[in-house]
């Protein structure tokens, strides 16, 4: 059984909501990073990333996270993080990742974001 | 349970036993204050959730939970980062590739990254068990501190010892991630990411990024060593000892 599942539901052609679920590690990072890669090349600026399953993310997975922040940002599109539990936020806060994410209660407030503020590259 | 057991005052644990009921073991060690070690191989999820429950209750023993985070984010890096190494040499091996020669080097750590995926990892961590390539965590503790060894069975080659001082000398001087990909770039992998979050988890926690070291000991083993402070008038080795701290690779 694998340890990581993502999958992908396209909301409109510039943005999808990644349901990832599992434990994001250096084992399995890389699906992670062709996922983003496959989407990009078609055209997808925003991304919404939903971590409501995901259990855990080693030092791998935020780097796929930041490598893809960082691209957006010329396009100009929007990296939103959704439903993140504890364990995953503190994780976040004690490593600073937090301060470079939105971080969001819900999938809903994401889309609103997207929705009323056009991309400008700042996320 | 597969093989519990207890020596020298140390319990024992099997990674392929983890997956089982071993709070009562762990508890039992706990108790009295015994070491505990883990032998392991793929360090996959099952891995992790027992060495984060060992923490856990090693921590909650002295009132330290708020520790748990920090210590389980930092002892997940370092877990993977050991199988990795261990996965590293059995495909350089194999490839007939030298660790110590640059070509060598560039062209296995390019087939290594191409290569790595969760099928991958489990069939590497059946030949690090058929080779007795493992890593070990070593869990010891008092009311002072607790301090966790992540052992490889083999020491750090010439090359790989000078690129791990880099990295960590690097790690040191970031402010937070940010810093590090504003200097790295998007190439991040093998880069020292890991232990850029390990020493701002540290610097969170008020505790001096110097309490994590790596080195080679004296039975050629490399470690990468935590000591988290249990109390406040604990002082890390490098300001103990720092004679002997030196003479170790920081």
């Amino acid at each position: 059984m694998k340890a990581l599942n993502i999958e992908i539901r396209v909301i409109s052609p510039e943005t999808i909501v990644l349901d990832i679920a599992g434990d994001v590690n250096i084992y399995n990072a890389n699906d992670l990073r062709r996922e983003f890669d496959r989407h990009m090349t078609g055209g997808t600026r925003n991304f919404v990333l939903n971590f409501g399953k995901m259990t855990m993310i080693d030092s791998a997975g935020i780097g796929v996270l930041f490598t893809i922040l960082n691209r957006v940002k010329n396009l100009p599109g929007k990296v939103l993080i959704v439903h993140a539990r504890p364990n995953v936020v503190k994780l976040f806060e004690i490593t600073k990742v937090a301060k470079f994410f939105n971080l969001l209660e819900s999938e809903a407030e994401a889309i609103k974001i997207l929705e009323t503020v056009p991309a400008t590259g700042q996320n | 349970m597969l093989n519990p057991r207890k020596h020298k005052g140390t319990l024992v644990l099997h990674e392929a036993e983890l997956p089982g009921n071993i709070d009562a073991l762990i508890r039992k060690a706990i108790a009295g204050e015994n070491n505990i070690k883990v032998i392991a191989y793929t360090v996959i999820p099952v891995t992790e959730t027992g060495l984060r429950r060992i923490s856990e209750l090693v921590l909650e023993k002295y009132s330290k939970s708020d520790l748990l985070p920090t210590v389980a984010m930092i002892l997940k890096e370092l877990a993977l980062n050991a199988a990795k190494a261990n996965f590293k040499r059995i495909l350089f091996a194999m490839r007939r590739l030298d660790l110590e020669n640059d070509a060598d080097y560039e062209r296995g750590m390019r087939d290594f990254k191409a290569a790595i995926s969760e099928e991958w990892a489990i069939e590497y961590g059946r030949r690090s068990k058929q080779l007795n390539r493992r890593v070990e965590i070593l869990f010891s503790y008092n009311a002072e501190r607790l301090l966790i060894n992540v052992v490889n069975n083999f020491p750090l080659s010439q090359k790989e010892e000078i690129r791990v001082r880099q990295k960590l000398a690097a790690a040191m001087q970031y402010e937070d991630i940010g810093d590090f990909f504003a200097n790295c770039g998007d190439e991040t992998e093998g880069a020292g990411l890991g232990l850029v979050l390990i020493m701002t988890a540290l610097k969170s926690y008020g505790i001096d990024p110097h309490a994590f070291t790596i080195y080679v000991n004296a039975k050629d083993q490399t470690v990468a060593s935590l000591e988290v402070p249990l109390s406040s008038s604990y002082q890390i080795r490098r300001h103990r000892l720092p004679h002997i701290t030196q003479q170790e690779k920081t």
